[in-house]
C-alpha cells in the first residue's frame, strides 16, 4: 500500500487532497505543522510527500533541505504560481509542482507520474485482471489481451482515478488529447469494448448524466 | 571633435594670428624708427659737412682772393671730408652750376639736385640694387652756385628688417609649442570634472543609480556636480519609492491569490468530489460541510 504524507495547514485542502487520495487507494497521514511534518517524516517514511510552501513554523522550501526529507519524492502544492518559485522549487529537488487551485485528476496523475518513476514495474490489479502500466501489457486470468493504443489509454486514465466519475469530454481530454476533436460517442464506443475484451461489465460503471467510473474496493 | 580640442585648437590660432599680428606691428614701429633716427642724424652731418665744408672754401677766399672757383680747389676741399666719411658709409659729391666736381657717391640722384635751393634742404631715400640710401641736397648758403649732395647707406637697415622677422618666426614657432603643451595639460587638468561627470552619468544610466561625481571644486563644474548629484539623489529615491511600491504590490497581489486559491480550490474539488466520487456516506457528508 502506497502512503502519502500531506503537509498542508489549511484543513478543508488537507481534507480535499486526503478523501481524493482515499478514493484511489492511497494510505494518508495529514499534518498541519512543519515540525510534524518532520516527526512524520522521520517516523512514517512515506512514499510521497505533499507539501505546501506556506505552512506555520519552517516553509516548505527551507524544510526540503532537512535531512528526514532525503530520499523521499517530493511533490510541492501550492498557491505560489511565480516562475520563480517553481524553478526554486523543482531546484531544490522536488519532483514536481502544483498549483493551486488544482483539479484533483491533475493531482492524481502527477502522483502516479511520480510513483511509477520511483517504482517502475507496478502492477495493478482487480478481479481477474492485471494491468502493467508501464509495459502497455494487460493480463485477463494471466492471458494477455490485445487492446489498442486508445483502448489501453482509457484504461489508464479510469485506473488513475479509480472511484471518481469522468465525463465523456474529460476523457476524451485525458486519454485523446486536448487536440481531438472527437464525438463523446467515440468514448461510448471504447468503454464497451474495454468492457467486453476484460469482462468489466461491473467494474467500469455508467454514471447517469455524467460518465463513467472505474469501481473498485479499497 | 572634443571639446578640449575645440579650445586648444581656437587658443593656439588665436595666439599665432595675435602674436604674428604684434610682432609685425613692433618691427615696423621700430623700422620707421630707426628710419627716422638715421634721417635726423642724416641731416645733422649734412648740416655739418655743409658748413665744415663751406668754412674752409671761405678761408681759402680770404687767402686767395682772386682764385675763383675752379674744379680743383672745390675738390681739394671735400675729397679730404669725402675720404674721412666714406669709412662711415657716407659718401658726397659737389657740383658747380649743376656740373658735378667730385662725388663718390654710386648712383647720383638728379632730380633732388634741380630742386636744391638754400631755403628747403631735400631729402629722399632710394633702392639702388641690394643697396639702399638717404639722399639730402642743398645749396650751400652763402654760394648759390655750389651745390652739395650728401647720401647715406641704410642698407644696414633692411637686413635689420630682415633679421627680426626670422627671429621674430622663431620666437613664435618656440613659444607656440611651449603654449601647445601648457595649454594641452592645462586643458586635460580642467576637463577632468566633465569627464567624471560623463562617467557618473553613464553609470547612472547603466542603474548604478547610487554613483555620485565627486566634487571638489568651486567653479561652475563644481556646481554642475553638486546639481547634478542632487538630481540623481531624487532619482535614486524615486527609483527606490517605485520599487518599494511594486514590491508592495507584488507582495498584496500574493497574498490576496493566496487567500482566494485556498478557499476555491477546497470549493471547487468537494464540489467535484461529490458530483464524482464514488464514496461512503459519511465522507459526503465531510465533503459537503466543508462547503
Amino acid at each position: 500500500m502506497v502512503h502519502i504524507l500531506i503537509v498542508e495547514d489549511e484543513k478543508s485542502i488537507n481534507d480535499l487532497i486526503a478523501m481524493n487520495l482515499k478514493l484511489v487507494g492511497y494510505d494518508c497521514t495529514q499534518v498541519y505543522h512543519s515540525d510534524d511534518a518532520i516527526h512524520a517524516t522521520e517516523h512514517i517514511r512515506p512514499d510521497l510527500i505533499l507539501l505546501d510552501v506556506m505552512i506555520p513554523g519552517t516553509d516548505g522550501f527551507s524544510l526540503m533541505e532537512h535531512k528526514a526529507f532525503r530520499g523521499i519524492p517530493v511533490i510541492f502544492v501550492t498557491a505560489k504560481d511565480r516562475l520563480d518559485d517553481k524553478v526554486r522549487g523543482l531546484k531544490l529537488g522536488a519532483d514536481d509542482y502544483i498549483v493551486k487551485p488544482f483539479e484533483s485528476t491533475e493531482l492524481l496523475a502527477r502522483i502516479e507520474a511520480v510513483l511509477r518513476r520511483i517504482n517502475p514495474n507496478r502492477c495493478f490489479t482487480m478481479d481477474h485482471v492485471e494491468v502493467y502500466l508501464d509495459e502497455h501489457v494487460v493480463k485477463l486470468r494471466g492471458v494477455e489481451v490485445e487492446l489498442t493504443n486508445r483502448e489501453f489509454e482509457l484504461l489508464a486514465v479510469l485506473i488513475q482515478n479509480r472511484n471518481s466519475a469522468l465525463s465523456r469530454e474529460r476523457l476524451l481530454d485525458l486519454a485523446w488529447g486536448y487536440d481531438y476533436f472527437g464525438d463523446t460517442r467515440t468514448v461510448d464506443m471504447h468503454i464497451a469494448k474495454l468492457r467486453k475484451k476484460l469482462s468489466l461489465e461491473n467494474r467500469i460503471k455508467t454514471v447517469y448524466k455524467i460518465g463513467y467510473r472505474l469501481e473498485v474496493p479499497r | 571633435m572634443r571639446f578640449w580640442q575645440k579650445i586648444y585648437i581656437g587658443t593656439l590660432i588665436l595666439f599665432v594670428i595675435a602674436f604674428d599680428i604684434g610682432a609685425y606691428g613692433l618691427v615696423s614701429y621700430s623700422y620707421d624708427f630707426l628710419l627716422q633716427r638715421e634721417t635726423d642724424s642724416a641731416f645733422r652731418e649734412h648740416a655739418i659737412i655743409l658748413s665744415s665744408a663751406e668754412s674752409n672754401l671761405e678761408t681759402a677766399e680770404k687767402l686767395y682772393p682772386d682764385a675763383g672757383y675752379d674744379k680743383e680747389r672745390l675738390t681739394a676741399i671735400i675729397k679730404p671730408l669725402a675720404d674721412y666719411y666714406e669709412l662711415q658709409g657716407i659718401y658726397l659729391a659737389l657740383f658747380l652750376e649743376d656740373k658735378e666736381v667730385f662725388s663718390n657717391i654710386e648712383f647720383v640722384e638728379e632730380n633732388l639736385l634741380t630742386l636744391a635751393s638754400i631755403e628747403n634742404t631735400n631729402m629722399m631715400q632710394q633702392k639702388q640694387g641690394d643697396a639702399r640710401y638717404l639722399y639730402v641736397a642743398s645749396q650751400m648758403p652763402n654760394h648759390a652756385q655750389i651745390k652739395f649732395l650728401y647720401a647715406r647707406d641704410i642698407t644696414a637697415l633692411d637686413g635689420y628688417k630682415k633679421d627680426i622677422g626670422q627671429v621674430f618666426v622663431y620666437i613664435s614657432t618656440a613659444v607656440c609649442l611651449v603654449l601647445g603643451v601648457c595649454i594641452f595639460i592645462l586643458l586635460k587638468y580642467l576637463t577632468i570634472p566633465i569627464e567624471r561627470i560623463n562617467q557618473t552619468a553613464n553609470a547612472i544610466a547603466k542603474g548604478a543609480y547610487d554613483k555620485r561625481v565627486p566634487i571638489n571644486s568651486k567653479d561652475e563644474l563644481g556646481e554642475m556636480g553638486a546639481s547634478f548629484n542632487l538630481m540623481a539623489n531624487s532619482i535614486e529615491e524615486n527609483v527606490s519609492i517605485l520599487v518599494t511600491s511594486a514590491q508592495d504590490k507584488q507582495q498584496f497581489i500574493d497574498n490576496l491569490t493566496h487567500e482566494m486559491r485556498t478557499p476555491l480550490t477546497s470549493i471547487l474539488g468537494f464540489a467535484e468530489y461529490l458530483q464524482n466520487a464514488k464514496a461512503a456516506e459519511e465522507d459526503r457528508i465531510k465533503a459537503a460541510l466543508h462547503l
